[in-house]
């Protein structure tokens, strides 16, 4: 009966098509000693359905987020989400050991954890003044 | 029994505090529940409270900053305090409200009552 009213009232969203590309995911690029660290917050995805890869010195993250059938079919309130696919590129710098280069998804988040190479540590060796 | 709701329901007010950390959220039905989905990725289940009083629902989240000792080539995501208050809509079964917080995604589920759940009437 609510629903029914709901409607009648225009208060009951649905989901389109234009609702059926993700935002851009936001990323956080950030350094350490040792490490270039790229964070992405992508929440309600699994490991499977994303992708990273390394070609180059192009650092690519895609995937897509898939919504459940019951979901997709529900009366909606509020829609704030949203779903599909996204693609975002970064360029490394060379400094990097590309075969070494770690990612792993937690809570939503998708960490990849790429090593500087050694020469570039090296280089970070602090100096006395004298 | 009422059979018409003019209250607006799920009407919400937000308090933030913070450089702009304001969860998405989707809220729908199912035949049976209201689900309310939020995207709260990187936090954990300690830093979030949530608490239904009557027929209020608040959910407090706090996203803290990262301890380890980085600095920011560039920044997309954000921190803070957050606190949502929800009116519940009046036919719930608010004592059987459920909350699963998975993958960075928080789901609360809030089961009609029964005078909500479609059903058939058999003839006779």
């Amino acid at each position: 009966m609510n629903r029914l009213f709901d409607e009648f009232f225009g208060r009951t969203l649905t989901r389109g098509e234009e609702f059926e590309r993700m935002r851009s995911p936001n990323v956080d690029v950030s350094e350490t000693k040792d490490n270039i660290l790229v964070t992405v917050e992508i929440p309600g995805m699994t490991k499977d359905d994303i992708k990273v890869t390394v070609r180059d010195n192009i650092l690519t993250l895609s995937g897509e987020k898939k919504q459940e059938k019951e979901e997709k079919d529900a009366n909606y309130h509020r829609i704030e989400r949203s779903y599909g696919s996204f693609c975002r590129s970064f360029e490394l710098p060379t400094t990097v050991q590309f075969d070494k280069v770690k990612a792993g998804y937690k809570d939503g988040i998708l960490k990849i954890t790429l090593p500087k190479s050694e020469e570039v540590k090296l280089k970070e060796i602090p100096i006395n003044i004298s | 029994m009422r059979l018409i709701s003019f209250l607006p329901i799920f009407d919400s007010f937000d308090f933030r505090n913070g450089n702009g950390f304001d969860p998405d959220m989707d809220i729908f039905e199912t035949d049976k529940d209201f689900v309310i989905e939020a995207e709260i990725p990187g936090v954990s289940k300690n830093d979030m409270k949530l608490n239904v009083e009557n027929d209020i629902l608040t959910l407090e989240v706090e996203k803290k900053k990262k301890k380890e000792d980085e600095s920011f080539i560039f920044k997309e995501s954000r921190e803070g305090k957050f606190k949502k208050i929800f009116s519940l809509p009046n036919d719930v079964e608010s004592d059987k409200i459920k909350a699963k917080f998975e993958n960075g995604v928080l789901r609360i589920i809030i089961p009609k009552a029964k005078v909500l759940i479609p059903r058939e009437i058999t003839l006779n």
